[in-house]
């Protein structure tokens, strides 16, 4: 079986979101899946579907220090996009690539990232829903829609993580139990740095991740791009749909 | 009466709510729901909003929420409408 295997570079917030919905809603006229590796720049928070910015990101701070805001098409929660390899996964529906059960299909696709992670000497296991740990520590989060007949799932790993510049970003409930708050996400969050007790590339991340998807789904991960028509749509949805006030601002 | 909750769930996701109450009926004039939990399809969490408005809040709510979700073939993961209620009880205690 093969699969497109864009490798991507940095993108804006806007861009990357319209790049992953473009690839899903072109899934069945393309014919095969694809996986994109990608990064961010500048530095972005992406919130779930289901989450008010407002309520979520400290939206002054973000404008302070020039950091983009965008809410996904998939839910889940806030997310610091900063020193991560960001990973898309899309296909059909019909192409049984993965199980019409949702909770299984998470499984399936988080199994490629674990055999990747296992690439680089690492054991992470997948914890439903969506995360995947390393020694207990979440490593990587996840996030699928299912629209038009088309799968999309994406997430990140975190290569490094800085948990107090995560939170001067966010808004919590209690200010004053924020301090707790750190201490806590740090005890259960974790980057693949810390991990493997020194610093990895995006380069090397991306190679062993390739590795991990080719076995995960015994296929061919080719190098392709985006072809004309991806790149149309996803410059008319960054402009029409992520880019705008009225969808960020939507809840 | 405008009630909010921000609502931990078990073993699942964030819930924060929104609703207006309506004292004389005891039921829900409007409500939002949001929180880092999945439902699919997307627009099942709107259909749930347009659907409890007017609801009663008893012990009807919870199976009749069930009922709606199943009929209109809405997954929900991180809550559960029983989840749903609890947050909405939790509003009522903050």
């Amino acid at each position: 079986m093969e699969f497109r295997f864009i490798k991507d570079s940095f993108h804006d917030a806007f861009t990357n979101m319209a790049i992953d919905e473009a690839i899903m809603k072109n899934c069945e006229k393309f014919g095969k899946p694809t996986i994109r590796f990608y990064c961010w720049k500048p530095p972005a928070i992406s919130i779930g579907y289901f989450q008010s910015l407002q309520e979520e990101v400290d939206l002054e701070k973000c404008r302070e220090l020039g950091i983009d805001f965008v809410r996904r098409i998939t839910g889940g929660g806030a997310v610091f996009h900063d020193c991560e390899l960001t990973y898309s996964f899309a296909c059909t529906e019909s192409s049984n690539i993965v199980s019409k059960n949702i909770l299984e299909s998470y499984r399936q696709i988080c199994n490629g990232l674990i055999l990747g992670f296992k690439e680089l000497g690492l054991e992470a296991k997948f914890v439903p829903l969506n995360d995947i740990v390393v020694n207990g520590k979440k490593v990587s989060g996840n996030a699928q829609t299912r629209r038009e007949k088309c799968i999309l799932q994406h997430g990140t790993i975190l290569l490094k993580v800085d948990v107090e510049k995560m939170f001067s970003l966010l808004k919590v409930p209690n200010e004053k139990l924020k301090g707790k708050l750190i201490e806590d996400v740090k005890q259960r969050v974790t980057s693949v740095e810390k991990e493997l007790g020194k610093e990895i590339s995006f380069e090397q991340m991306a190679v062993a991740m390739k590795r991990g998807f080719e076995k995960a789904f015994d296929a061919k991960l080719t190098e392709g791009k985006l072809d004309s028509e991806e790149l149309k749509l996803a410059e008319k949805i960054k402009t029409g749909q992520f880019s705008k006030k009225e969808w960020n601002f939507k809840r | 009466m405008e009630k909010k909750s921000i609502y931990k769930v078990p073993e699942g996701k964030l819930l924060k709510i929104s609703f207006n109450f309506n004292e004389k009926s005891n039921s829900i004039d409007s409500i939002r729901i949001l929180g880092d939990f999945f439902c699919y399809p997307e627009s099942g969490i709107e259909q749930i909003e347009n659907f409890l408005k007017g609801k009663k809040i008893d012990e009807t709510l919870v199976p009749n929420l069930d009922k709606f979700a199943k009929e209109k073939g809405i997954e929900l993961y991180g809550f559960s409408p029983k989840d749903l209620l609890q947050a909405i009880q939790t509003a009522f205690s903050n």
